[in-house]
């Protein structure tokens, strides 16, 4: 009898575990590709608009700015690069759009010092020599001998299924607006300036003055970040401009014409006066996500401050009332820890914004342990949104580390988590962790309707890999199951490994 | 009535004792200390003034409760020594014998000890505690914790929850006195006495330091209802549920488990 029922445990004990862990490759097409430069950035697009994201890979080569374009298909990716689109050395900034309707696929537009061009897309394949959009000049003077940065310049703002462009010049935004055959030209001036300062050498010494960089002074033009939202509740994009901790909104008409000058302003003075004094002052972010899905941009502010007792973090919630923010936070929610950018994102499915923060437990004593075992232990405690309202605890909290290297200094390995995947297509969020000392990868699922434990104890998924640096995680196959992607840029490896769901 | 003679005894013996009178001096002396510092915190530099000790509101709550819980600290260090050196000094001293032969019992010496000295520091405690409450108000006033307008805690809560956190430091202390007052009976040398419960003490706080048997230490919960208000002082959110049933269940088993141990001890111990 007691075999009996020893030996009927250990069936339930490891069909369950059977179950409980099923291996990676059962949902996922594992795929390889290679490459001959070391990649500098890499971007998702549907280039060819066939409902299916493409890889564009941008390699680091100072010979020259190279765009590797990956044409994804029904059967998915070829190994090897569909088309290497040598960009324009002038190229400075560039970005992918609809600018016409001439031609099937979306557009490379890149801006020149003095004009915007662009590669367009036929028979699958991009063109190899640019068109000229428009002569323009910018705050964008000469071009880096690095890889040109892709800064989104390109948006569909009057909603006409053909995409506006704007440009930053030194007094003023510009919006460009094409017609059909694409042909632009510039359409509206608003009052948004960027920023310039000038920074001077901190002192000289006798070798600064042999490299002239180091005794010269500095234009630093910094830009606002702009974001394309209904601000006011009027279905129609407004542009939101946030610059430190002003904010500044240009409302959309009815003739589809933004105001020159802006409608709303609110300077959060996020920094009290004492706390500008302090060295360092406290770090902060503002972000415009729409927390509570009323269709408004609401401001969340996070601010982390490190003592050497401690530290101490604050996140301020600002909903949108009608088009308006109120300087007095609608939630204020403090922390002893330090964390960053806190990400916002619906993890329980109820189209509400959840937010993930990393906290660390940050003071004299943990800096010391830090220094000693070489390894940060944090957590990504997670607040569950209710009509833009935070409980005071989180849900839930998913613990991380990170190992560095102090002789190169940077981190090496550890066990970190990703929240933005939804791997069982059940519109909840999992857990993707990537631990590198087991060299594995698993998936916890998330708990539907749960308010408490929202991810599964045990990981439903896993697998053994080689691991890279860092992971990404994007729909590419457009089956509403995230995929996963290897992005081996920071262990300087010339490839790329997809899992793409199956 | 028996119980009150034995309280009546100690007072007369801490009274003539000095070791109430070295206590006093050493929180004045602390007082004056953190007094300086605040007074001179602008000529620190931002992180290591007290002011930043007191991190996030500055009010008279987190200035009371900071100040309380760094006085506590070392006051847990003179609670050790008095209360584990309470019967072996008296059976190095042959003075227990004399106490005893005044027809009380021993089970009522031991209330009697463990009654007077959760008393004597409790009592401690609290006049720093309203001591500090009305210094802080007079540097910080007493108001709402609220930022750009936003009440974080109100003024109310804050006091409801300073008295409260007070009181419920009686758990973990007479938890710890008793826990002290056994290893008191269980040697006649105060020097075993003592080194036996810090040694005790240092092992259970090994202990604390791992997550999943910290629950079950009583050095987890020493000073947890102080920092659980120092926490809501500082503008943080305070959620006593789970964690205070958890200390009060835990207490009260040190604190009932270490009296009848101690009394048993007693019992059958042979007096020197």
């Amino acid at each position: 009898m007691k075999k009996f029922v020893t030996l009927f445990i250990c069936f339930l004990f490891f069909s369950f575990n059977s179950y409980a862990q099923s291996d990676f490759l059962e949902i996922f097409e594992k795929s390889e590709m290679k490459f001959d430069d070391l990649m500098d950035d890499i971007f998702f697009e549907d280039l060819d608009n066939n409902d299916l994201k493409d890889i564009v890979i941008q390699t680091n080569t100072l010979k020259n700015k190279k765009l590797l374009i990956f044409f994804q298909n029904r059967d998915g990716f070829n190994s090897a690069p569909s088309q290497i689109l040598n960009m324009d050395e002038n190229a400075i900034i560039f970005d992918v759009g609809n600018i016409t309707n001439q031609y099937p696929g979306k557009e490379i537009v890149y801006l020149t010092s003095s004009s915007l061009r662009y590669y367009y897309l036929k028979d699958n394949f991009y063109n190899p020599e640019s068109i000229k959009l428009i002569d323009i000049s910018s705050i964008f003077l000469s071009p880096s001998p690095e890889s040109p940065v892709r800064c989104e310049f390109i948006w569909d703002l009057n909603e006409d299924k053909l995409d506006e462009l704007y440009v930053l010049k030194p007094n003023y935004l510009t919006l460009l607006s094409g017609e059909k055959n694409g042909v632009f030209k510039e359409t509206q001036k608003i009052g948004l300036n960027p920023i310039f300062s000038i920074r001077s050498p901190l002192r000289f010494s006798s070798e600064d003055l042999e490299v002239p960089e180091n005794f010269s002074q500095k234009i630093i033009t910094r830009v606002p970040v702009l974001y394309f939202e209904d601000f006011n509740g009027d279905k129609r994009k407004d542009i939101i401009s946030i610059f430190k901790d002003k904010i500044k909104v240009f409302l959309q008409n009815e003739k589809r014409e933004f105001s020159k000058e802006p409608d709303f302003e609110i300077n959060l003075d996020i920094l009290s006066e004492e706390e500008k004094k302090k060295i360092p002052p406290p770090s902060y972010s503002v972000d415009a996500i729409d927390l509570n899905n009323n269709g408004l941009i609401d401001i969340v502010v996070s601010k982390s401050q490190l003592q050497t007792m401690g530290s101490l973090s604050k996140i301020y919630i600002h909903l949108n009332k009608e088009g308006k923010i109120s300087l007095t936070p609608d939630q204020i929610l403090v922390n002893d820890s330090a964390f960053g950018h806190p990400a916002i994102l619906d993890i329980n499915g109820d189209n509400h914004k959840d937010l993930i923060i990393s906290e660390a437990k940050m003071g004299i004593f943990q800096i010391l342990k830090v220094l000693i075992t070489k390894k940060l232990t944090y957590e990504n405690a997670i607040y569950l949104g209710q009509s833009g309202k935070y409980p005071k605890l989180p849900a839930t909290k998913v613990k991380s580390k990170i190992r560095f290297d102090f002789e190169k200094l940077e981190r090496t390995e550890g066990e970190i988590a990703y929240f933005s995947g939804d791997f069982n297509k059940d519109g909840i969020k999992d857990v993707l962790k990537k631990i590198d000392e087991k060299n594995m990868l698993a998936i916890f699922l998330g708990v539907s309707g749960a308010r408490k434990k929202i991810f599964s104890k045990k990981a439903s998924y896993r697998v053994k890999a080689e691991l890279p640096s860092e992971i990404i995680i994007e729909d590419l196959n457009n089956d509403k199951v995230s995929d996963i992607i290897f992005d081996f840029r920071r262990d300087e490896k010339k490839k790329l490994v997809l899992f793409l769901s199956k | 009535m028996k119980i009150s003679n034995v309280l009546k005894a100690e007072y007369e013996i801490y009274r003539k004792s000095s070791l109430v009178k070295f206590i006093s001096i050493i929180t004045f002396s602390l007082s004056v200390l953190f007094g300086f510092i605040i007074f001179h915190s602008s000529s620190f530099t931002g992180s290591l003034s007290f002011l930043a000790l007191m991190k996030g509101y500055e009010n008279g709550f987190n200035f009371s409760i900071s100040l309380i819980y760094s006085i506590f600290n070392i006051l847990i260090f003179f609670m050790i020594v008095t209360a584990s050196t309470t019967v072996s000094d008296e059976a190095q001293k042959g003075t227990l014998r004399t106490i005893l032969v005044k027809r009380l019992k021993r089970r009522e010496l031991i209330f009697g000890k463990s009654i007077f000295l959760l008393i004597c520091f409790f009592t401690l405690i609290a006049i720093i505690s309203l001591l500090s409450l009305a210094v802080g108000g007079i540097l910080f006033g007493f108001s709402d914790i609220s930022e750009k307008n936003y009440i974080i805690h109100s003024n109310l809560s804050l006091f409801y929850n300073y008295f409260l956190s007070l009181f419920l430091m009686i758990f973990p202390i007479s938890a710890l006195i008793n826990l002290c007052l056994f290893f008191s009976v269980l040697f006649n040398n105060n020097l075993m006495s003592l080194i036996s419960c810090f040694g005790v003490n240092f092992i259970f706080y090994i202990f604390t330091e791992l997550d999943f048997y910290k629950y079950l230490f009583l050095t987890n919960y020493i000073l947890y209802p102080l920092k659980a208000f120092q926490k809501m002082a500082q503008g943080l959110p305070l959620v006593w549920s789970p964690q205070i049933w958890y200390m009060i269940i835990v207490t009260v088993i040190y604190l009932i488990g270490f009296l009848v141990l101690a009394v048993i001890f007693f019992r059958n111990k042979e007096i020197p």
